[in-house]
């Protein structure tokens, strides 16, 4: 059995699945986060969000991979989003993957009921997907927010609160149907 | 059953809250020194309904020396001074709790009226209130104060005195009456009475309780074909059958079986009461424990008995959620004890909680 996991890091990301992780970096970015530090196989040495994604396309290119990644192209996402998560420091942000849609709201408590993640958590993100129904998505995030006994944004990628701040990122389905 | 309960002033917590989310079995996991064991003691207290010797009852618990082998003047600093926040026996001790929709309060303090009387002799005084004639007091007197649910309130105080034949000993006045309904405490440090759950056993044999008790200690010794009531070196003990020729003390055939003997003995004999055991997962091998709840479980919903549990193991957590989780009403809540800005808080997890916890390997204890 592995060792049981406590809080890592103060900014706790959390998302809806493998493939969900990538777009931690332009949830971030809207969130106002300023404790990511970002290093890249360059050596280059990235600090603050907003250099992160102003630099983004610097980034993909110094990985070897194509300047026009789409949202189909899965394989480049993940080898992104693992290339920067390897980087990351591990004391600033924790991206965990929640499983599915219906876990999160146990989830979410479990890792709010975590030791000490209650004097350690600056920053809470919630990813998910927004399936058939965007502001469905969005109130399942928010009632699992408030299942916390804190207060839930009142409209997606608004940051509230202010320890921990908290944001949720819907993301748009590929099909119109539930797109924001 | 205890739905809330709140505690200011008592050994290392300031204050601290639960409110409604106790379960008819309560496990409670936290650091070393957060407060597990205290918490059990201020329930014990709480239940015991006005009865101040339960105080002195709560060193034995961990193991400090009962009788007193100190000197008298040392009596309150050893016994009355470590039950107060930061040792600071000026500020009363208040404990709280609803049980059956009722509220009971218990106060703890110095008796003071009594206590100022004895410094000028150099820790003696001839004690001429509370009823206590020409015997001499030693040291200050602690005083609990319960009032229940009508208002009215009970009151008795525990001091160590000496008669005039110059013998030393412990007082309680006026005598305590009877709890309201059982309670109990398996502390890890003492040693269990076996002429207690001799009694227990043959109080409930004697109501036909008993009937799954063997079967449940089966699993930890598949041997243990039938229990007796027999007389040990002059001691009542229950003791087993393990086809051997004669019948064994169930403390010499294991800790385990002893104890889960103990646990659900203490818990049928219990009835509508409160049973707090320290460090439950002591003698029992990691593959029983889900059976072990599970009997647990079963005990306490039968006979209507709450239960609250300490313990450091994460197997103990997760054998009590997969047995509860078999249950249909879940009756199980896992809380922790957690140092958060200075103050002690309890973070609770339900089922859904914890089992999310679980499943993705968080740290719960």
């Amino acid at each position: 059995m592995p060792p049981k996991s406590g809080v890592k890091a103060p900014i706790q990301l959390l998302v809806e699945g493998a493939d969900a992780q990538y777009f931690f970096i332009h949830f971030l970015n809207h969130m106002g986060f300023n404790r990511v530090e970002i290093e890249v196989q360059s050596n280059v040495e990235w600090r603050g969000h907003s250099r992160v994604f102003r630099e983004a396309p610097d980034l993909i290119a110094s990985l070897g991979l194509s300047n026009s990644i789409g949202e189909d192209d899965l394989l480049a996402f993940s080898r992104v989003r693992s290339a920067i998560l390897n980087h990351l420091e591990p004391s600033d942000i924790e991206v965990s993957d929640f499983g599915g849609i219906t876990e999160l709201r146990g989830f979410l408590k479990a890792v709010w009921n975590t030791p000490r993640a209650r004097t350690t958590i600056e920053a809470i993100g919630i990813v998910r997907d927004a399936e058939t129904d965007a502001n469905a998505a969005f109130q399942s995030a928010r009632d699992a927010i408030d299942a916390l006994g804190l207060t839930p944004p009142d409209v997606p990628l608004k940051v509230v609160g202010q320890k921990p701040r908290i944001g949720v990122l819907i993301l748009p389905p590929n099909k119109s149907a539930g797109m924001l | 059953m205890i739905t809330s309960l709140s505690i200011n002033n008592f050994r290392c917590f300031e204050t601290l809250t639960i409110d409604g989310s106790l379960d008819r079995v309560n496990l409670i996991a936290g650091l070393n020194s957060v407060g597990k064991t205290a918490l059990l003691e201020a329930i014990y207290v709480l239940i015991g309904m006005g009865n101040a010797e339960l105080v002195l009852r709560l060193s034995a618990f961990r193991g400090a020396a009962v009788p007193f082998a100190g000197e008298p003047r040392q009596f309150s600093e050893f016994f009355w001074e470590p039950i107060f926040h930061n040792l600071d026996s000026s500020q009363d001790i208040q404990i709280g709790g609803v049980h059956s929709g009722e509220e009971h309060i218990a106060r703890l303090c110095i008796d003071r009226a009594l206590s100022a009387k004895i410094t000028p002799y150099n820790g003696r005084v001839e004690g001429d209130n509370a009823g206590l004639g020409s015997i001499t007091v030693y040291g200050d007197v602690l005083k609990l104060a319960h009032t229940k649910p009508d208002g009215s309130t009970i009151e008795t105080s525990i001091m160590l005195v000496a008669g005039e034949g110059g013998g030393v000993g412990i007082r309680v006045t006026p005598v305590p009456p009877e709890p309201a309904f059982g309670g109990s405490y398996l502390a890890t440090h003492q040693t269990r009475s076996l002429a207690e759950d001799a009694a227990r056993y043959t109080r409930l044999e004697s109501a036909g309780e008993p009937s799954d008790l063997l079967e449940t200690l089966r699993m930890i010794e598949p041997r243990l074909e039938r229990l007796r009531v027999g007389v040990v070196a002059g001691i009542p003990t229950l003791r087993g059958d393990i086809a051997i020729g004669r019948m064994i003390p169930l403390s010499l055939l294991g800790d385990g079986l002893s104890r889960l003997a103990s646990i659900l003995l203490t818990v049928a004999d219990s009835p509508g009461g409160v049973v707090l055991i320290d460090e439950i997962e002591n003698g029992f091998h990691h593959s029983v424990l889900s059976q072990v709840w599970a009997a647990i479980g079963e005990a306490a919903r039968r006979y209507n008995t709450q239960v609250f549990a300490t313990t450091h193991s994460f197997e103990c957590i997760e054998a009590a959620h997969e047995a509860f989780r078999e249950d249909k009403e879940y009756a199980f809540r896992l809380h922790r004890l957690e140092r958060i800005a200075g103050e002690t808080h309890v973070i609770t997890y339900d089922q859904g909680t914890l089992a999310a916890a679980i499943r993705s390997n968080l740290e719960v204890r």
